[in-house]
């Protein structure tokens, strides 16, 4: 008796463990930060990536026009989770001009 | 957008792997904040076709091509093969899809009615409009009416609305908002040069060494100019940049000699600089012998003429030093922007900070003075190049001759030759076009504040927003009495000035219509027709030709003057080569179907094959030089010749150092400027509807500095009540120092009553060039209330 009721319990532990060590609930694949990326209104009709994206402002981001090296963080070589720069389809020219040139800061609730 | 997901994907599988060997779950919270990734600007295929155009905003004239589908504008991307902004273009441009679909485009005329503008048909709205000016003809004679115009028209729209009121009606009462922002640039160039317009281009941003930037916030008003320029300093580590502004703009970050004037004594640094130019012998004495001579007004106001010798004894009032004791900046700082500026090649490009001035012209003056004295002319990189604020100021407005004192294409109405060389091509009779000047813009709307003018008709331009010391003038426009003159406001968007008129007519706009645009460096393009107004919008060329054939059916207007000769803006096209030909504008060469083919055309071109004039006056170049009246056999490839001067030279003016209208004194102790942000344009009537732009820059605000803002009591966030002699305005504060002490910023673009900054500047203008200072004027500045 006392065996089995070990046995039991050894099973309801186990059982709880299994069930314990499953992730809870599988997590969602992330949303990217809309401000983020280019800007695509599914209710209109225009072309998506007709708009370049625009500048979530975060506190490093607060005055865009301190920044002078955007490439610092966004260049093609780079490490960090800051969006790369790829302007396909756009002259290399790109690559050296002011960045607000087109992409436009955004407050943080937008 | 898949590499993200998958990339992710992928991360959050080996943390739930390692949770589970761990025997502990990974809570969703503790997760990491998923970062955006690297991303492509996608191409925009939902294009069906594309099309190559022109931006409608700045004087750029930024090379664009249009996706099109099922006749809808989709997308907008930079043309990279356009010569000059080769593929750049800004977020201003980026959004005009956006800005062209807004809900609220007017769609209808109105009428008031009984205080309220109300629908109407166009035959009622146009029937109306033109009983109104033939009351006001018949009554009070032609100088009654007037026509208020814009650089956003197209060229064949002002070109057509000059034809009609100074050559059809017989009034010179043709002024436009060019008159705002350019004036004193056209003034600089007639009077050094005889002629109006840069003889440099865009592609000498490509070979100056020197960048010379005099009241221009590059970075914000003309930010693919600036692109290119750091282009240039990022490619050519040796090119330096000297800037002068009373502002720290975004330009100040890539400059290396850096001038801050008290605002409206930066005429004292041109004249200095010159002091120090000839002292050290960094002047270019061949150069000044064969292209300059100096002139002075005497005391009578006679122009004398006077030698090297005088000129820089007329210059030793200016040392740097003394110079320093007036501007505020220190006299090193100016001998070392003289050496760079005489060292060369030097590109000047300049902005409102030097035409929106009392002393505009004089100060267009000086910048060629340093030119002319250190030979920095007609060279690569070598040249004096004023920058424009719209699309179509030059091409349109200043070479069609849409202002009170210019007739075509270098033509004046003081001079009878031109006169009756106009009446002759328009088929006006002899004498119709008056020999004195209309009213300009100023005097303009003061006349119809003071009834003399009876009935005016504006369009495409906003100026119960734009005109300095508004609440005067949109009195003038719209505030109740008996016998108010009748205001007509065409226009794409309700306005500041739709809200005041007693019609409104509804226009169409960009790509709506075809037309050229004539941009800063001489360039013509040809915009295309691509999509329709929206409801019963007409073009301003198609409202212009049904008011003038309403005035020809009424009398006003000979019979047939502009119904019989014109239906599309490419019939007027016509005659308007024919206007430029043998004179310093020819465009002979720029037929309709070559401009559908090319991107854009310089002028002077005299025939189909010319590529079109990157320098004028320089041999080899300018078409001009080699056949018609300005043509030199004895000259040299290469060789200088600025054959609209006087006895074919340029004109260095000993001009003297004058105060800004409104100084700051005890009772106003701060001086307010005015200038733009990037995302917004002008009146900000088109930018406010794309929602980037607005959420970029959704307030208006007043940059403060941080030494005022303490004595002040004032922080960021604040609401600041600011007071001129004329109007006030609350809006919020941002402590910076981009400023002096002593100055406040405020941008020029929100509509909002407690905000509409040219309620406080100021009216005063250039004697010369009538244009008005809205860059200096004296306020105070209180804590104000939310």
């Amino acid at each position: 008796m006392k065996r089995f009721l070990f046995l039991s319990l050894g099973l309801l532990a186990l059982l709880a463990l299994t069930i314990a060590c499953q992730p809870t609930k599988m997590p969602p694949p992330p949303t990217p930060q809309p401000t983020a990326i280019a800007v695509f209104e599914p209710t209109s009709s225009f072309a998506a990536g007709a708009f370049p994206p625009t500048i979530p402002i975060r506190q490093w981001h607060d005055n865009a026009w301190l920044i002078t090296d955007c490439l610092g963080c966004h260049g093609k070589d780079t490490t960090g989770e800051a969006p790369k720069v790829v302007h396909k389809d756009l002259p290399d020219l790109y690559l050296n001009v002011n960045c607000r040139t087109c992409h436009v800061p955004q407050p943080p609730d937008q | 957008m898949n590499d993200i997901t998958r990339r992710d994907f992928i991360k959050w599988s080996a943390m739930a792997a390692v949770a589970t060997m761990a025997g502990c779950s990974a809570p969703q919270q503790s997760a990491p904040a998923p970062q955006a990734q690297p991303t492509a600007r996608p191409t925009v295929e939902a294009a069906k076709e594309w099309h190559k155009s022109v931006c409608r905003f700045c004087g750029t004239g930024c090379g664009v091509q249009l996706g099109i589908t099922d006749g809808k504008l989709v997308a907008l991307r930079g043309d990279p093969e356009h010569p000059t902004t080769k593929g750049l273009v800004c977020a201003k441009s980026l959004f005009l899809p956006k800005i062209v679909y807004s809900p609220d485009r007017l769609t209808k005329p109105q009428i008031r009615k009984a205080g309220k503008l109300v629908d109407a048909t166009w035959e009622e709205a146009m029937t109306l409009v033109a009983d109104k000016f033939t009351d006001a003809i018949k009554t009070s004679g032609p100088d009654s009416v007037a026509y208020y115009g814009s650089g956003q028209a197209l060229a064949e729209e002002s070109y057509l609305a000059n034809r009609l009121f100074k050559g059809g009606i017989g009034t010179n009462n043709v002024d436009g908002n060019p008159r705002l922002c350019m004036a004193s640039a056209v003034g600089g160039y007639t009077t050094t040069y005889g002629k109006d317009e840069p003889m440099g281009s865009y592609d000498d941003i490509d070979h100056a060494r020197t960048f010379f930037l005099i009241g221009s916030n590059t970075a914000e008003a003309h930010p693919v100019i600036f692109d290119r320029i750091l282009d240039r300093k990022s490619k050519n580590p040796n090119v330096q940049i000297i800037l002068v502004d009373p502002r720290k703009t975004p330009v100040r970050r890539v400059t290396d000699v850096y001038l801050d004037p008290i605002p409206g004594y930066d005429l004292d640094i041109f004249h200095a600089m010159a002091y120090v130019i000839i002292q050290e012998k960094l002047h270019d004495p061949a150069f000044i012998e064969k292209h300059a001579i100096f002139r002075k007004v005497d005391a009578d106001g006679k122009n004398v003429d006077v030698t090297l010798d005088e000129y820089f004894k007329f210059l030793e009032a200016f040392t740097p030093e003394k110079a320093a004791e007036r501007c505020g900046v220190p006299a090193t700082k100016i001998r070392q922007a003289a050496r760079m500026f005489a060292q060369g090649p030097t590109m000047s490009l300049w902005c409102m900070g030097l035409n929106q001035r009392t002393v505009g012209v004089f100060a267009n003056n000086l910048i060629h003075n340093l030119h002319l004295i250190t030979g920095q002319f007609g060279k690569p990189g070598a040249t004096p190049f004023s920058l424009t604020g719209q699309p179509n100021a030059c091409g349109g407005v200043r070479d069609t001759g849409s202002l009170s004192h210019l007739l075509p294409y270098g033509r004046v109405i003081a001079n009878a030759d031109h006169r009756a060389q106009m009446e002759k091509l328009w088929g006006a009779p002899a004498g119709k076009i008056k020999p004195a000047d209309g009213l300009n813009t100023i005097d303009m709307f003061k006349a119809l504040g003071e009834d003399k003018i009876k009935a005016m008709i504006i369009i495409t331009t906003n100026p119960g927003q734009s005109l300095p010391n508004a609440n005067k003038y949109r009195d003038a426009m719209g505030k109740d009495r008996p016998n108010k003159p009748f205001v007509v406001s065409v226009d794409a968007y309700p306005t500041r000035t739709t809200e005041l008129a007693d019609v409104v007519l509804p226009a169409a706009m960009w790509s709506e219509k075809e037309g050229v645009f004539g941009m800063s460096e001489r360039r013509y393009q040809l915009m295309p027709k691509l999509i329709n107004a929206p409801g019963e919008g007409r073009s301003d060329f198609d409202i212009l030709l049904d008011f003038a054939k309403r005035l020809e059916d009424r009398g006003i207007v000979e019979k047939g003057y502009i119904s019989s000769k014109f239906k599309t803006t490419a019939d007027i096209w016509l005659e308007m080569m024919e206007a430029s030909r043998n004179t310093a504008y020819d465009f002979t060469g720029m037929s309709r179907e070559r401009m559908k083919k090319e991107r854009g055309i310089r002028w002077p071109v005299l025939d189909e094959t010319h590529p079109g004039t990157n320098r004028r006056f320089v041999k080899g170049d300018d078409p001009l030089l080699d056949k018609g009246p300005f043509a030199d056999a004895n000259l040299k490839p290469g060789d200088i010749k600025i054959y609209t001067g006087a006895n074919n030279k340029a004109i260095v003016w000993l001009r003297p150092s004058k105060d800004p209208a409104e100084p700051a004194d005890k009772d106003f102790p701060f001086v307010l400027s005015t200038g733009r942000v990037l995302e917004h344009w002008h009146t900000a009537t088109m930018t406010m509807k794309a929602p980037e732009l607005r959420r970029a820059q959704p307030e208006a605000y007043c940059e403060v500095h941080p030494l005022d803002a303490e004595k002040l009591g004032i922080k960021t966030g604040d609401m600041i009540k600011l007071t001129s002699r004329r109007g006030d305005v609350t809006v919020r504060t941002r402590v910076i120092d981009t400023t002096r002490p002593g100055m406040v910023f405020v941008p020029m673009h929100w509509y909002e009553d407690n905000a509409l900054i040219n309620k406080v500047t100021i009216d005063a203008y250039d004697p010369a060039s009538r244009q008005p200072e809205f860059k200096v004027c004296a306020v105070k500045v209180e804590k104000g209330k939310a």
